[in-house]
């Protein structure tokens, strides 16, 4: 299991963010992810494995600056 | 130190009555007056307070043909009717204007510390200061004993770090958290890259800290009046002290927004713990963190300079630059020792850095050294310089050198490539000293491109392609290339390319939110106008949307965070008991926004052609650019252009991209006046001004003489 914003999600060997992101309702808003404290960019979603137990943050960056 | 009174003024304080004390103070310090001005009701609808009381008060003040060093140039502070709150996060900012020494046109800084608070306290909504002394002064605002003073000052230190302390210890009786200290420094006398730092005094490690209003060179005003400090002094500090007309209210919006980010904060961009050094790895992974005076956005070293390494370095504990803000990101690192300067060899501490310092005087000279970082960093505040600017102006000095288009005949000798930490230390000393090559380049890029075009023979065409300022304002550290949205929010802004009126970057080129010239448009009317209301209300835009609510996605719009806008219209609604709902915020602002556009016509600025930004912003200038993302490019020209596109030298793909793109932000550019209700030119028309309430005979007389009649 993995822990997306206190939801618990099931989780599979070779599992990648961009998989986790895909099963989130709107989760192609999110641009920066973190894993496990290790912030994640978009261009590091596909190749991104999440292993069991993960503890997933997606960040609201969205108009920051 | 000695203390010389040349003038004083005794005052009967006035309650502050819903967020306002509704008088002015204004002070010449040339001829040594003090006098105080009512706020009419007029201009509290009109202009709201902060920075629209600041331009009113200099639109007043200056004349067409006023200079930047010239004795009408006014200084203006002010903070807003939801400044001094202490429950609300991000409540204690403070807007600066003046006509800067880089745009010769108004220009607005905002900056955390306790000065515009306090200054209102003291019972003054804004704070105008004209004039020049023949000798240098401090000007004191007493609010517990209802004093106004000019003292001659002398023997006290020069730099900021110093002098504040030293006046914090003098006017304290006791009470150093009742003193905010402005003050700018040696380098703002020598440059024209003058910033201001506003104190406050930091109880938990018994020193002074400051925070920085950077931009434009106002500190270099300051310094030009012989101005040493302004120095406020008010007690403590509660819910109350705004007399706010709805308390209950107040304290029920407040406490929602202050405990959204005390539990979100630290699962999101934990501003807490590392500020914003967070962007620094974000910005390198979307290819984004300016590299080289721009030329690229990404490099391999950035995880030296990134979060994980400041967050080591900070000193852990509270750094809210206004009391109670939950935000609290003005983290700062202790027993720092520099290597040079006249501070080598003792312990400082070091307010920041920032992402925007990291980037500027970090990445975009292609120093990845974090220390490095802090020293000027460091020194930057203690001179009173604005670490963006010097940050860019070095970069782009540094690609001068590199290119060849100045040499060490020019430079003094100092070998300025990328990365040559030693040199760019050297040439902040200079600069702040106003000494060798260092006295040019304080000038800033836009005077920087005329002496080497006109004295040192270098390329016009190519120092304005690779000079990154707009408006003569140096741009912050974002890369823009693949975001016209962005371009235009660099463009655009009415100051000079700062991205504090949008920040569209992630939005347009990774969300593809804004497809259509008319979305951009869209987003480059509301954004800029939203943000201006923050500086109008003495507040700091962060908790808006760096903390935001959990179901925030799920909204229609979720970048405009619309539960947070819903709470500052239900703020300001319960501080000034003037009802306001979400959409009037942006009426609000267009008003003050428009006003300032129409005042920087006014300055000989203001149209279409000062909008224009240089090619780094757009695309690769140079074929090694080109190369270095030729797949992204070739795949954007077969794209626009067709199969085939793409074929060809790299020379033609460049010029050929650059038509295409150079002509698309002329598009944007029509979209966006449109949108604001303005003409091709970029001016406000005479129907928008009447809509907005500030079609004020003098406004319309600018308007006529640029020939806007309708």
């Amino acid at each position: 299991m993995i822990c997306v914003q206190d939801q618990r999600l099931a989780w599979h060997p070779g599992m990648t963010l961009d998989q986790v992101l895909d099963a989130l309702e709107k989760g192609h808003l999110y641009a920066v992810v973190r894993v496990n404290g290790k912030l994640i960019s978009k261009p590091f979603f596909a190749v991104t494995k999440v292993p069991d137990e993960s503890i997933i943050e997606p960040l609201p960056l969205i108009a920051g600056g | 130190m000695k203390f010389t009174q040349r003038q004083t003024m005794q005052y009967q304080r006035p309650e502050i009555d819903k967020g306002y004390a509704n008088q002015t103070l204004h002070v010449d310090v040339g001829d040594y007056s003090i006098s105080v001005k009512p706020v009419p009701e007029k201009m509290k609808d009109t202009f709201i307070g902060g920075k629209g009381f600041d331009l009113w008060l200099m639109w007043q003040a200056v004349k067409s043909t006023t200079r930047w060093n010239d004795p009408e140039n006014a200084i203006c502070i002010a903070s807003g009717p939801m400044g001094g709150t202490p429950a609300y996060p991000g409540s204690g900012k403070s807007i600066v204007t003046a006509l800067s020494p880089l745009t010769d046109s108004v220009v607005d800084s905002n900056v955390g510390g306790y000065f515009g608070p306090y200054l209102k306290f003291a019972g003054f909504d804004a704070l105008e200061i004209k004039g020049k002394s023949d000798k240098p002064v401090v000007v004191v605002i007493d609010g517990l004993d209802g004093y106004v003073g000019i003292e001659q000052a002398q023997d006290l230190p020069d730099d900021a770090y110093a002098l504040s302390a030293v006046l914090t210890e003098k006017f304290a009786r006791g009470k150093k958290r009742n003193i905010s200290v402005v003050s700018a420094g040696p380098g703002a006398k020598h440059s024209y890259w003058g910033c201001l730092n506003f104190s406050w005094y930091d109880t938990k490690r018994k020193m002074v800290r400051y925070k920085q209003a950077g931009r434009g060179g106002i500190g270099t005003v300051f310094e030009d009046k012989n101005i040493k400090a302004l120095v406020v002094r008010w007690d403590s500090v509660s819910l109350d002290t705004n007399r706010p007309a709805d308390k209950d209210a107040l304290r029920k919006v407040a406490k929602k927004h202050s405990k959204e980010i005390v539990t979100l904060d630290p699962k999101q961009n934990e501003m807490a713990r590392i500020g914003t050094t967070h962007l620094v790895s974000i910005m390198n992974d979307f290819d984004l963190l300016p590299t080289n005076n721009f030329r690229y956005g990404r490099d391999p070293r950035s995880t030296l300079i990134d979060r994980d390494v400041y967050e080591k370095l900070f000193d852990p504990g509270f750094d809210g630059c206004w009391m109670g803000c939950t935000v609290a990101c003005a983290h700062g690192v202790r027993d720092f020792i520099p290597m040079t300067g006249p501070y080598k060899g003792k312990s400082v501490f070091v307010d920041g850095p920032e992402y925007e310092t990291i980037a500027g005087c970090g990445s975009n000279l292609g120093v990845f050294d974090p220390y490095t970082i802090l020293e000027i960093n460091f020194y930057c505040d203690a001179y009173g310089l604005d670490t963006i600017s010097v940050g860019t102006g070095i970069a782009f000095v540094m690609e001068c050198y590199e290119m060849e288009l100045i040499n060490q005949k020019h430079t003094g000798g100092l070998e300025l490539n990328f990365g040559n930490r030693t040199a760019a230390m050297q040439l902040l000393h200079q600069i702040a000293l106003g000494e060798g090559f260092g006295k040019i380049v304080g000038l800033g890029i836009r005077k920087m491109k005329k002496i080497f075009a006109g004295e040192y023979g270098a390329d016009a065409a190519i120092l304005e392609d690779i000079g990154m300022e707009s408006k003569g304002l140096e741009f912050s550290e974002y890369m823009t290339k693949e975001s016209l949205a962005q371009q235009g929010g660099y463009g655009m802004a009415l100051k000079g390319a700062q991205h504090d009126e949008a920040w569209l970057i992630f939005l347009d080129m990774v969300h593809n939110f804004m497809p259509t010239f008319e979305q951009k448009a869209e987003a480059l009317h509301w954004f800029p106008m939203f943000r201006t209301w923050f500086g109008l209300c003495g507040l700091c835009k962060l908790p808006w949307n760096d903390i935001v609510p959990e179901d925030n996605k799920d909204t229609p719009e979720p970048a405009k965070v619309m539960k947070h806008v819903q709470w500052y219209a239900q703020y300001f609604t319960a501080v000034t008991g003037r009802n306001l709902e979400p959409n009037g915020i942006i009426e609000m602002s267009e008003a003050v926004y428009n006003f300032q556009r129409v005042f920087n016509l006014r300055m000989g600025l203001g149209r279409r052609e000062h909008d224009k930004i240089p090619y780094r912003a757009v695309g690769p200038v140079t074929v090694d650019e080109y190369e270095s993302r030729k797949q992204r490019y070739d795949k954007q020209l077969i794209q626009i252009f067709g199969d085939g596109a793409a074929d060809g030298t790299s020379e033609e793909k460049v010029a050929k991209l650059r038509k295409y793109r150079q002509d698309q932000y002329e598009q944007l550019k029509d979209a966006v006046y449109k949108r604001r209700g303005w003409t091709p030119d970029g001016i406000p028309t005479v129907a928008t001004v009447k809509r907005l309430g500030i079609d004020f005979p003098e406004v319309l007389e600018v308007l006529k003489a640029n020939g806007v009649t309708e």
